[in-house]
């Protein structure tokens, strides 16, 4: 699954420990998730999409 | 473990003392049953009870992972651990079987006494090290 957190991220100026403290997770959760090594469940991705007031199909994408 | 005793959340650092704690527990029950039974020599129920003692300690260890399990809030820090208790599961059971062969055909002596308890949390820790270095975080963007 592909995703736009780094870039929805980077346009916001959020650093990846102020996004991990908002989501309650790890920095090493938002960078395996960052960089495509972890897909987030379904709870974690609608947090995300919460956080980032968007749909959470413009935040990921599906593969296919 | 390293990985988990670097990390921040509460579930981690109760999983690391308890674990710990259980772990020295579990040598102590070894070492004292050990020498009661060379010492003692004893046969039958007795000894059946006294070789399920340190079976116990197994059981407390993997419901402490349970445990973690179900209260870690950090879903990735959660795959991390399960990637390595299988790792450690598969990488025991697949010596195990490569061992018990060759012993079947009398072509090596039988390991020594509670090796694959020292194989699985070995194997789970060195597999949690190798993870915690492959998802380290290099200074924030």
């Amino acid at each position: 699954m592909n995703n736009r957190l780094k870039d929805l991220r980077a346009l916001r100026g959020w650093s990846q420990a102020y996004l991990a403290e908002q989501l309650e997770v790890s920095r090493q959760s938002v960078n395996a998730i960052e960089t495509g090594r972890y897909d987030p469940s379904l709870p974690l991705a609608f947090r995300i999409a919460r956080i980032f007031a968007l749909p959470i199909e413009q935040i990921f994408e599906d593969d296919v | 473990m390293q990985a988990i005793c670097r990390s921040q959340t509460k579930a981690a650092r109760r999983y690391v003392q308890r674990l710990g704690a259980i772990g020295l527990i579990y040598l102590a029950t070894v070492w004292v049953i050990t020498r009661y039974v060379h010492q003692h020599r004893p046969t039958g129920a007795k000894l059946f009870t006294l070789a399920a003692v340190p079976a116990f300690d197994v059981v407390a260890m993997i419901a402490v992972v349970g445990i973690y399990l179900r209260d870690e809030a950090d879903e990735f820090k959660r795959h991390e651990v399960v990637v390595s208790i299988l790792w450690a599961i598969g990488f025991t059971l697949a010596l195990m079987a490569f061992i018990d062969f060759l012993r079947s055909y009398h072509s090596i002596a039988a390991p020594p006494p509670f090796m694959e308890f020292i194989v699985f949390w070995l194997t789970m820790a060195l597999v949690q090290g190798i993870q915690s270095f492959r998802n380290r975080v290099r200074a924030d963007e």
